[in-house]
């Protein structure tokens, strides 16, 4: 049992908070770049977003032990939202443009 | 008062300005404006002369900087202020300016009168008022201007005029002929003239005759040289030169003649008031310069030369205009002789007597020529009781000029001619120059009797002529009847030493303005015992002679005691001489032009051909192209190619290189981030 | 930290990772958006353990309330329900992934260990007292004294976007 109790500590501490957001945002690099659909890419966006307040937050919490890592992981919610919007806006917009959601298709600057 | 003066050359400039762009369209083609400009001028001119008869004395100047020419620094190097050469232009009004100005704008304002009538249908009739109003400006500004520089714009201004109102009836080739004949003669004077000026500007470092009258008595300024001769005597041989071309003396007179193809009001605006005027008046405005360049023989002796010629050659001549044409030349060496013996003042009475009496005869001759449609003085005869005032006035005006005495030109002349002999008996070396004048006025009463003669008394030699002549319209006989009226002695007869009619004349008064002129001018005027009995005598000799000339004239053409015809066969070698004008016409011609001239221009235009086109030219054209190509593969290989084109493909080379990366992909470019960012943590990897 | 909590939080932590498991991989992307949510949820809870209490109420009411919400409006009115492609995955992009993914979380992971192992050295004075006060009145007095510039500025970020927003979707 003691190896499952250190293993809840390590997963608890610092160290799985880390690994958590490694993994978050490892996944949500795999989703924006393999998702076909644009919408995906943005769910991609959303958790690698979330993996970075996360580490604010822990961070903030072992090192200083003050709020200002929370107050960046709070911007980038605003932020995320603010993108969310946008980013939604221009996919309803390109569909209606291209009858698709392919994010591939959204290549008109590459000439 | 200058400024008052500057309007009356400006006056008849608006009216050429507005003659020449609106004429046609305005009523009468708009020769009112020509006329009532000239009007307006005589109006602004008369004050001022009226101010000197009364005073004694006008003077006024006005000057304008026209520009500043940076020639250096003070001191050396920089730094310094610099040293402007200023050219400064301006009005002078002296008494000069008030006679000449009154009598110019007077004249100019009769012949305009008398042109609205004898130009009457001619076509360009609105072009015709444009010229001599320009005429008149011109020559009024001459007369105002106090520096040689504007002076010279004005005469040049003067030349183009009288080229084309010379060549007004541009569809004969005679009047091409003698418009470029006259255009070209005075130039020959013109360009003499102005290295005159340039001369005297490297002298006086000023062409302003008020300052060139101060400085020409520096002695210093006697020592400078030009091209080998004393720069004073060259400046006074070229001032002199100008007026020779301009005044047509001899041996440049050759223009004058043909200067009748005109139509005659511009004969006689030529004749008295403008051009020929204006080479008399700039002897006398530059008389101290001649005077110091000791040039005064040399003018004297042109002078009785050209009046003694031109009065032989007025003997032989048929046609009107022709006669009084050369009769101009033999005056204006009258008075230019006149200027040479330091007869200063009487050389300047008998410009502004004979401008009256000039005046009167040619527009007298036009009158005639309008009335009998021929210049033929043979196909005349017998006009006396056809056209009254016309016979009149001209009467009166051959009167004055030929010396009878209680008429202007009386007066005038006997004062030259007093101080010819003067002169004469004074240096006995020089006693051709009286001999010479004497003559002269002999013979102008010869041929001026035998003018008014064959025109005016005897029968009809052509009756059907004879049958159309009439006196003229109003416009052309009162311009007659004021000139003839200026011809009488009263209006510049000095003081003939009866009281009670001293009391009446105006006498005085031109002595008066010549006193303080001379003055001004620092010259000197010799009043010794010679000069007394010269006067004496002189009016005794002019007086015998004028006697003789009127009374072989007389007996040949009026009461036919002698025949001509007769006389002609007697002289003949003389005659033909005469006929043919001395030969000066086949001399400049077929000598001097086709002989000399050309065969001078060909070889200028061999030389031109040969060593400046291809040598110089074309030599520089090739070695120019060598360069040319040399450079050109320099830069078409090292420019271009290496530098131009090269930064072009590296940019270009770069731009596909980076391009393989630009797809548009959003995605791609985040699995590039990815990528990057895993190399990242390399460094906490390793 | 009582053993019941601590497992709750793991709980909460495998949770999360699987839900973005299911985000990344599932197919069908209301499925993945669904999964979404619940990741959102999960890392809500691990801001409340990490003392986080005002985040985690932000975390869901703008991300679990919010965004997921906006996501499926947005992909109802653009694709039909239960019909998606059953495969939503970029075949091309596979084969690089399978190489880059394994190696850049090891790198991470790498790097944060030694990150976290560096900041485990020393512990911070008022640590405990940190991790259980309440947070909103700190956070609020933080954002109108010291962060009031960047307030203002994502203030006047969120209204642009919502303009912006607007504009962007408004019908033709």
């Amino acid at each position: 049992m003691s190896g499952l109790a250190s293993g809840l500590d390590w997963l608890t501490g610092l160290h799985g908070y880390l690994a958590v957001a490694a993994s978050l945002f490892v996944l949500g690099a795999v989703a924006v770049i393999s998702r076909k659909n644009a919408i995906g890419v943005l769910l991609g966006v959303e958790l690698m977003l979330n993996a970075a307040g996360l580490n604010f937050v822990i961070f903030s919490k072992y090192r200083t032990a003050a709020i200002d890592g929370q107050i960046v992981a709070l911007f980038i919610i605003f932020i995320a939202a603010a993108e969310a919007a946008v980013a939604l806006a221009i996919i309803l917009r390109f569909y209606r443009l291209k009858h698709s959601m392919d994010a591939s298709e959204a290549n008109l600057l590459r000439d | 008062m200058a400024q008052q003066a500057l309007w009356i050359p400006l006056l008849p400039l608006m009216a050429f300005v507005i003659q020449v762009f609106f004429g046609k369209k305005l009523p009468r083609q708009g020769d009112f404006v020509s006329v009532l400009a000239i009007f307006g001028s005589f109006l602004l001119a008369a004050p001022i002369f009226f101010r000197l008869v009364t005073t004694g004395d006008v003077s006024d100047s006005l000057s304008y900087t026209w520009m500043s020419l940076p020639v250096g620094f003070k001191g050396s190097g920089t730094g310094h202020p610099p040293v402007n050469f200023e050219i400064v232009i301006g009005v002078l009004v002296n008494n000069l300016t008030a006679i000449m100005l009154f009598m110019v704008t007077l004249c100019s304002f009769l012949i305009h009168l008398f042109s609205t009538g004898y130009m009457h249908g001619e076509p360009r009739y609105h072009l015709f008022f444009a010229y001599i109003s320009l005429f008149s400006a011109a020559m009024l500004g001459l007369v105002i201007s106090d520096n040689l520089l504007t002076f010279f714009i004005c005469w040049e201004l003067m030349g183009l005029c009288s080229y084309l109102l010379i060549g007004f009836y541009y569809d004969r080739p005679s009047a091409i002929n003698a418009s470029l004949k006259a255009f070209m003669t005075t130039r020959v004077g013109d360009v003499l003239f102005f290295l005159g000026i340039t001369g005297l500007f490297y002298v006086f470092k000023t062409s302003n005759f008020t300052q060139v009258y101060q400085l020409v008595h520096n002695e210093a300024l006697h020592e400078l040289m030009i091209i080998g001769f004393p720069a004073l005597t060259f400046i006074a041989f070229m001032v002199m030169l100008g007026t020779v071309g301009k005044s047509a003396q001899f041996p440049l007179h050759v223009w004058l003649p043909d200067a009748m193809e005109g139509p005659t009001p511009v004969s006689a605006l030529i004749h008295a008031a403008t051009m020929v005027a204006a080479g008399v008046f700039l002897l006398i405005r530059m008389y101290p310069v001649l005077e110091a360049g000791h040039m005064l023989p040399v003018v004297g002796y042109v002078g009785a030369i050209t009046a003694f010629l031109a009065a032989m050659l007025a003997i032989v001549q048929n046609d009107i205009k022709k006669v009084l044409a050369y009769s101009t030349i033999s005056q204006l060496g009258y008075m230019v002789m006149g200027v040479g013996v330091g007869a200063f003042a009487a050389a300047f009475l008998h410009l502004v007597t004979h401008a009256c009496f000039k005046a009167c005869l040619f527009l007298c001759s036009g009158s005639v020529i309008h009335a009998v449609h021929t210049q033929d003085m043979r196909e005349m005869g017998g006009l006396r009781s056809k056209m009254p005032i016309t016979f009149l006035a001209m009467f009166v005006s051959t009167l004055a000029i030929s010396g009878v005495p209680f008429f202007s030109g009386f007066v005038s002349k006997d004062r030259i001619l007093a101080g010819a002999l003067g002169y004469g008996m004074e240096h006995s070396q020089h006693m051709l120059i009286p001999i010479l004048g004497f003559a002269a006025a002999g013979i102008t009463a010869f041929y001026m009797f035998r003018l008014i003669y064959m025109t005016f008394f005897g029968h009809a030699r052509d009756e059907h002529k004879h049958h159309h002549a009439h006196e003229q319209p109003a416009p052309m006989v009162i311009p007659l009847i004021i000139l003839a009226s200026l011809s009488l002695a009263i209006w510049f007869a000095g003081p003939t030493g009866i009281e009670s009619v001293d009391q009446i004349l105006p006498v005085h008064w031109y002595d008066d303005a010549m006193e303080s002129v001379q003055k001004s001018m620092g010259i000197v005027e010799e009043h010794s015992e010679v000069h007394h009995t010269a006067h004496s005598l002189a009016m005794v000799f002019s007086l015998v002679i004028a006697g003789l000339g009127i009374g072989l004239s007389t007996l040949m053409y009026l009461k036919a005691v002698f025949n001509p015809a007769t006389w002609q066969k007697m002289f003949m070698p003389l005659y033909t001489v005469l006929v043919n004008l001395y030969y000066f016409d086949y001399l400049y011609m077929k000598i001097l032009i086709q002989k000399g001239l050309l065969n001078f221009n060909s070889m200028l235009a061999a030389f031109d051909d040969r060593v400046v086109d291809r040598i110089f030219v074309d030599g520089w054209g090739r070695a120019t192209l060598v360069v040319r190509s040399v450079v050109g593969k320099f830069d078409d290989i090292v420019v271009d190619r290496l530098m131009v084109d090269g930064t072009g493909y590296g940019t270009a080379t770069a731009g596909w290189l980076v391009r393989r990366f630009q797809t548009g992909q959003a995605q791609q470019y985040l699995a590039l981030m990815l990528i990057a960012l895993g190399l990242f943590t390399l460094k906490f990897v390793l | 930290m009582t053993v019941g909590l601590k497992i709750v939080l793991a709980a909460a932590q495998i949770l999360t990772v699987l839900s973005a498991v299911a985000v990344t991989f599932h197919p069908n992307i209301l499925y993945a958006s669904i999964a979404l949510f619940f990741a959102f949820c999960g890392v809500a809870v691990m801001f409340v353990y990490a003392g986080a209490d005002f985040l985690a109420g932000a975390q869901l009411i703008v991300y679990a309330g919010g965004v997921t919400i906006l996501v499926l409006f947005a992909i109802m009115l653009t694709q039909w329900l239960y019909k998606s492609k059953l495969r939503d995955i970029r075949m091309r992009v596979v084969a690089p992934l399978a190489l880059i993914a394994p190696a850049l979380t090891y790198g991470l992971c790498v790097a944060l260990r030694g990150l976290g192992d560096h900041v485990l050295k020393t512990t911070p004075a008022n640590f405990e007292a940190f991790s259980s006060a309440p947070k909103t009145m700190p956070i609020g007095q933080a954002l109108l004294t010291n962060y009031l510039l960047p307030f203002e500025a994502i203030t006047i970020l969120l209204l642009s976007a919502l303009v912006g927003g607007v504009w962007l979707a408004r019908p033709k």
